[in-house]
């Protein structure tokens, strides 16, 4: 039988290459669109805990100690998505 | 949230939990990517009823034709990322909070349910030369990839990305076994309890034993016995050499673990199954879909996950029929149910 099963070694798959050449420029465009948007985030979040600070209310802790509610959650998942597709609409180039 | 959930549930803190979350948003943006590569397929021709029936020219005639296709590359770019990833974002995501965790899941080591080890007891090269799913350094690479695994990467990453609730179909395939209650259940493959807590809540009165190459892996199986109050009897022993006495048990059963698993150790477990029966005692196994019931494009898309995503012995497991093993091994009355999950049922000629 002729599959890639043929001799056991730590990481199975083959050697490979997937994107070409040419996507070289998209992924150079989809790392300046997730580093704006990392940007934001952390733009965004420095602010709020300025603002937050400057009322007496410490949040740091709070942040990690946070279970989202199935709300939260939804809107966490819209969020991330959006996020992705950003990128994966960066690495596929225009239509 | 049942009590046993509630003792196993680790709160994780906002980053590893934020990290997991995107994995799930990757790979599902993976999968509306593959539905649009697919549908470009079709516009060029290439369809179910087109594709040749030799995998590997399946697998040539597609990659040409998607060679262009930005959508396909981009969905191989996410995959590729998602298995290389999961497991670590998971483990990154654990060893955040692991001060809090790890007491808590040490002190579920303690209970009815037990784990043991041979002292000479060597894992075969098949499991331990393997990194399945692309984990890197295999099942029990880290102290806790039991959990990891079992928990977080099971419950938070793996049931948001299949279809279907894989906890109930762990349940509702047992419906297929005879109507009857076994005494002394063994299941090969253990892995971390997800299957074997469906046992006990089918089988309440029933003794459990369990068998796994990974420690890790039982270790969590051991957390999830204790939590649920249970008494298990869990060995770090391989299926096709278990150790067990000849006609021991009444039911002898796995879910989702024959592809992990070479040809030839498949044909040795239902060979062990049937010396470890006793006479009149039942055969359960169920794995993922034969490629033989699927049309020539759901074999490639699974073929393709397995080629990429770190399933070395996949193609080659479901490229078999389970009824013929377990009827080469002696079973009688030997039933086999196509879909997802696959599983073929047997008995024991009585003495």
């Amino acid at each position: 039988m002729s599959f890639w099963a043929a001799s056991p070694m730590p990481d199975q798959t083959p050697p490979h290459n997937i994107l070409k050449p040419e996507q070289i420029d998209r992924v150079a465009d989809a790392l300046l669109a997730l580093t704006r948007e990392v940007w934001v985030l952390r733009d965004r979040q420095i602010v709020l805990e300025q603002v937050l600070a400057d009322r007496g209310i410490e949040v740091t802790a709070g942040i990690d100690q946070l279970q989202p509610s199935p709300e939260l959650q939804t809107k966490l998942d819209r969020e991330r998505d959006r996020l992705i597709a950003r990128i994966t609409e960066a690495l596929q180039g225009p239509e | 949230m049942t009590a046993a959930d509630a003792a196993l549930d680790i709160a994780l803190a906002q980053r590893g939990r934020a990290l997991i979350d995107f994995e799930v948003g990757v790979r599902q943006a993976a999968s509306r990517l593959a539905a649009k590569a697919e549908a470009v397929l079709a516009t060029r021709g290439v369809r179910a009823d087109t594709l040749p029936e030799a995998m590997d020219d399946r697998h040539a005639l597609i990659d040409r034709t998607l060679d262009d296709v930005a959508a396909h590359r981009t969905r191989w770019l996410l995959n590729d990322w998602s298995w290389r990833e999961h497991g670590r974002v998971a483990e990154e995501a654990f060893d955040e909070v692991r001060a809090e965790a790890a007491p808590k899941l040490d002190a579920l080591s303690q209970g009815g349910t037990t784990l043991t080890q041979a002292e000479d007891f060597v894992a075969p090269r098949y499991w331990s030369e393997v990194w399945f799913h692309r984990t890197k350094g295999g099942w029990d690479a880290s102290d806790y990839n039991g959990y990891v695994h079992g928990e977080l990467v099971h419950k938070r990453y793996v049931a948001k990305i299949f279809p279907g609730d894989i906890y109930r179909a762990r349940r509702e395939v047992l419906d297929l076994l005879p109507a009857r209650d076994f005494a002394r259940i063994l299941e090969l493959g253990t892995s971390s309890g997800h299957f074997t807590a469906a046992l006990d809540e089918r089988f309440p009165e029933a003794e459990i034993v369990g068998v796994d190459l990974s420690r890790r892996m039982l270790e969590q199986a051991q957390r999830v016995g204790n939590a649920r109050g249970r008494s298990w009897q869990l060995h770090v022993a391989a299926g096709e050499a278990t150790g067990f006495a000849d006609a021991s048990f009444d039911l002898v059963t796995s879910y989702a673990i024959h592809h992990e698993l070479p040809p030839r150790i498949i044909k040795a477990w239902f060979e062990e199954a049937f010396r470890l029966l006793k006479p009149g005692g039942s055969l359960l196994m169920a794995d993922v879909p034969r490629y033989a019931d699927l049309d020539r494009m759901a074999a490639w898309r699974f073929d393709w996950a397995a080629k990429w995503g770190g399933e070395p012995f996949w193609r080659s497991s479901a490229m078999l029929d389970l009824g013929e093993g377990a009827r080469a091994a002696g079973f009688a009355e030997v039933k086999t149910q196509a879909g997802n999950p696959y599983v073929v049922l047997g008995r024991k000629p009585d003495a």
